[in-house]
């Protein structure tokens, strides 16, 4: 009895312990504390300077330099061919002729009209295009045909093409066809007399095989000589291009600010410029129906000027090709004479300018001696040059991350933790920073503060400003953390604020501020 | 978990498993006749001159391990320049026939054996527990030592079959291994460091790591195991056994999928600019690799690795001898260099034929200074041990280990 007994008893323990030794019933598992350097930087302007956003003043200050075109014509836009057919028919004027080989039976010269409606062409020289030939003969044997375009030239040389046309009949024509490419031909449009327009000229000839037999050809065998002009581009015009009204409105989206979604800026010595251009030489005038933005608040505020809103008159170019020298006008936009600084600082993300243009507004006052090439362009061009001085009040910069962390799966996780900053800063306005972590729905999950702002030097313009230095901590708890197996999106605010309300701060060349971003984490390690 | 009950199930077939300690039952030689004998083993112990038992428990049982057990531990290994912390778990059965002749030869029987075995054993600085337990933020001086950090384990199965001398119980043993498993770390240099703000950290690593896992097979190998036994005078017209064992004797072969790793590189890290961690994000590289940063890629290839041999020469207890005390004493060691040379003595009182009793002390092995105790039972042809070489570890969250150790013998008349 003590034996089995003593056997149940091991046999027990050995149960127990295999028990314990194949189904851990808990992990095991510490916590550990882990200081991790995640970020080090320095942001300053000086990037900018090398984008040619900003210059630096010779005290150091940074001076904003803005480029834009707001509108920019060129002879594509102003001046379109559209495609012309020419058709030219030929055929003996007696009933029938006996003709010898190598004998010239037909040669004809004919004008045909460019259709360009109410524009007068005169010549043009064609940056691309083509000219598609066909050219159908009932003759019943071989004969040379000769198609030339008299005004058709390139580099002085007329366009001529001669084809060795095979019998046909009446009932089936024999068919050749040709496709001419016209770039960088020159066509004079002034027709046989050269005091016309819009005109272009085909000559065509027949002749018998020198090397064929005599062939019998009557009135009824006629040539259809066939030309389509198209996609014609111009690289040049000369002419009257009519009287040619448009308008439009461009938009533009300034990506920049959509990151700004709060808070109010103050600008100061504002200097702002459109420059208005006329490339043609041909005269012209212009006005800006509109010009509006949207802000990041969504309210719109429109730019008003004196010259926004009135004809603005275009002299025409000067020039030559090689010498042509727009006509320029300016409108300056400053406080005293525009509601530039309200439009500014409504912190536009979106803008309109609204536009029209009027080319020759008093008809063909040149005799039709326009001229366009290539080179020309009808422009409106924006600059700004201004020093770099603003004041902010709550100004909220945001932008999102996606992230993505499962805490509660894997051998380590984080308990609970905090995010350091040490940052030292010479610009002059503070920073306060918010964290929001959202769901896959774009609800809060939870938010959270640095328990105090990034300082900023309290010298709005001083080339030398004193450097603050902070430390800004957040901190996650537990229940937080544990909410992080939910989390999609981070979306990182800062607020920046110049010192004193209604403060300018120049920004200077040399400010920066540099920080240093911790993780300073209480891992769980589970195995 | 499946793996682990894998191998619960398979150990309980194979034979008796205990929680702890290796072979401290003085093996009592019987010079009486018998046909044969059945033996089931098992022997589990862990040591440590550093962590104490309540912290490994939590670790292998598992639990929280609390601060206060890490502080306790680190007290431990305050001022030792390397520590350790190891055990095994083996467990078998054995039949051994002394009715045949084997070879024809009068004086030999056979034996046939089965057994399951665990080793791990790790040698580790302070500072290496305290950056793996407590983290970076607990570093002192800015600085952790990371040099001769080692690492072993190995668990396989074996099968064998050898000759025994029925007059003196010698045997020889040559055993088919099937390799399970096995890791093999050592970094022979290695150094952590942060400046004061921890706003840079450097990682200097030099050593090599192999391992192969998953599955119940990752290669073959064989081992020898022996156990001699050589009677020698002992005092006045008396005898004693001084016995020579050496077990796991061997190699095993890695397959193909055992991945090697060599590392001999500084890595220093001290944040990233921002413009990298939006290029990253823009290239959907999200995951940070500490692997990729140090460059370090595995190579797949076979491995021979060496079995953790374990030899002890002892003077062990005679159970024919009708003295009532009897000493006993010996050395041993595993064949690897995170365990030392452990010495032993004690004492076995044999106060009635059916019962004993011993008690030893050791020094040496993963850890320092252990006592242990046992008691063995004959009843009829059953001979039942269980003992534990950590009697303080067994009672006391303060001790740096624990083991138990059974036997049970069925001698065959």
């Amino acid at each position: 009895m003590f034996f089995f007994a003593l056997m149940r008893n091991i046999a027990t323990v050995i149960l127990i312990v295999i028990l314990f030794a194949s189904c851990r019933k808990e992990k095991a598992s510490w916590d550990s504390d882990w200081r991790i350097p995640l970020i080090h930087d320095s942001l300053t302007l000086s990037k900018l300077v090398t984008d040619s956003i900003l210059d630096i003043n010779t005290d150091g200050s940074y001076q904003l330099v803005i480029n834009r075109d707001l509108l920019n014509l060129n002879i594509d836009s102003l001046l379109r061919l559209p495609d012309t057919v020419i058709r030219q028919n030929v055929a003996i004027a007696v009933s029938e002729v006996n003709v010898p080989p190598g004998f010239s039976f037909l040669n004809q010269t004919e004008d045909h009209t460019f259709e360009v409606a109410d524009l007068i062409l005169k010549k043009v020289v064609l940056a691309s295009g083509i000219a598609d030939i066909k050219i159908s003969s009932p003759i019943s044997a071989p004969t040379i045909l000769t198609l030339t375009l008299p005004s058709v030239k390139k580099d002085g040389v007329v366009y001529s093409k001669t084809i060795n046309a095979p019998p046909g009949s009446l009932s089936s024509p024999s068919i050749t066809s040709e496709v001419l490419d016209l770039s960088g031909y020159e066509i004079d449009l002034t027709g046989q007399d050269g005091s016309s327009f819009n005109i272009i000229q085909s000559q065509v000839s027949v002749s018998s095989d020198p090397n064929g037999d005599p062939v019998t050809v009557t009135n009824q065998d006629t040539v259809r000589f066939n030309v389509e002009f198209k996609s014609l581009t111009p690289s040049y015009a000369r002419g009257y291009f009519g009287n040619q009204s448009f308008s439009d409105t461009t938009t533009f989206d300034f990506d920049l600010m959509n990151s700004i979604v709060a808070g109010a800026i103050d600008l100061e010595n504002i200097s702002l410029n459109i420059r208005v251009e006329n490339g043609l030489k041909t005269s012209a005038r212009a006005k800006f129906t509109h010009v509006q933005n949207d802000g990041i608040s969504g309210s719109s505020v429109g730019l008003s000027h004196p010259e926004l809103g009135p004809w603005i008159w275009l002299n025409q170019a000067t020039g030559d090709w090689n010498s042509l020298v727009p006509s320029v006008h300016n409108i300056q936009f400053d406080q005293s004479n525009s509601t530039i600084e309200a439009f500014l600082e409504n912190i536009p993300k979106f803008m309109r300018v609204g536009y029209a243009f009027e080319l020759n507004p008093w008809g063909n006052t040149s005799g039709g001696y326009d001229e366009f090439f290539s080179h020309s362009t009808v422009r409106a061009f924006l600059t700004a040059n201004m020093p770099l001085a603003i004041g902010m009040n709550n100004l909220t910069y945001a932008d999102t991350f996606a992230l993505n962390y499962d805490n509660s799966q894997g051998t380590i996780s984080v308990k609970s933790g905090a995010i350091e900053i040490e940052a030292s800063n010479s610009y002059s306005f503070d920073a306060d920073l918010h964290l929001e972590f959202l769901d896959a729905n774009n609800a809060v999950l939870f938010q959270k503060s640095g328990d105090q702002k990034i300082k900023g030097s309290t010298s709005l313009a001083n080339s030398t400003p004193d450097v603050e230095k902070s430390k800004i901590r957040i901190t996650l708890s537990e229940e937080e953390t544990s909410k992080l197996k939910d989390l999609e999106n981070l979306v990182v605010k800062a607020v920046f604020d110049t010192p004193q309300s209604g403060s300018i701060s120049t920004f200077y060349d040399g400010q920066f501020i540099a920080f240093k971003l911790f993780t300073n984490l209480k891992l769980t390690v589970k195995f | 978990m499946n793996n682990r009950f894998i191998s619960g199930c398979i150990t309980f077939l194979l034979g008796i498993n205990f929680t702890t300690a290796q072979e401290i039952l003085p093996l009592q030689h019987d010079t009486s006749y018998f046909k044969g004998e059945f033996i089931v083993h098992g022997d589990a112990f862990y040591h440590s001159n550093t962590i104490r038992t309540e912290f490994a428990n939590t670790l292998l049982w598992g639990g929280y391990i609390t601060d206060e057990m890490k502080d306790a531990s680190l007290k431990n290994a305050a001022g030792r320049p390397r520590n350790r912390f190891g055990g095994t778990f083996s467990s078998g059965l054995e039949y051994r026939n002394y009715t045949v002749n084997l070879f024809g030869k009068e004086d030999w029987g056979f034996l046939v054996k089965a057994g399951y075995e665990i080793y791990a054993g790790a040698q580790f600085t302070r500072d290496a527990f305290s950056l793996l337990f407590k983290g970076n933020a607990h570093v002192t001086n800015n600085m952790a030592d990371l040099t001769d950090l080692r690492f072993d384990q190995i668990t396989y199965q074996k099968i064998g079959f050898g000759v025994v001398d029925k007059r003196s119980k010698s045997a020889i043993s040559l055993n088919f291994v099937n390799a399970q498993s096995f890791t093999k770390m050592h970094f022979v240099n290695g150094e952590y460091r942060q400046s004061p703000q921890t706003d840079s950290v450097s990682l200097l690593l030099k050593g090599d790591y192999s391992s192969a896992s998953g599955g119940m097979s990752n290669g073959l190998g064989f081992a020898l195991d022996a156990d001699f036994r050589i009677e020698i005078p002992w005092g006045k017209a008396k005898t004693a056994y001084i016995r020579l064992k050496a077990e796991n004797i061997g190699v095993a072969f890695f397959n193909n999928q055992t991945k090697n790793y060599s590392l001999d590189t500084m890595y220093r890290y001290s944040g990233f600019e921002i413009s990298e961690l939006t290029s990253s994000f823009g290239n959907g590289n999200e995951e940070f690799s500490l692997a990729d940063s140090l460059n370090l890629r595995p190579s797949e290839g076979g491995k021979a690795v060496w079995l953790p041999g374990y030899i002890q020469l002892a003077k062990i207890v005679d159970r024919t001898n009708p003295a009532k005390l009897q000493p006993f004493f010996g050395i041993n060691v595993y064949t690897n260099a995170i365990y030392l040379p452990q010495v032993f003595a004690g004492i076995h009182y044999q106060p009635h034929p059916v019962i004993a009793i011993g008690a030893q002390a050791s020094y040496g092995g993963f850890g320092e200074l252990r006592g242990g105790f046992y008691l063995d039972l004959k009843l009829g042809q059953f001979y039942l041990g269980v003992g534990t070489q950590d009697v303080y570890g067994a009672v006391s969250k303060n001790g740096l280990g624990q083991s138990l150790t059974g036997r049970i013998t069925w001698k065959i008349d």
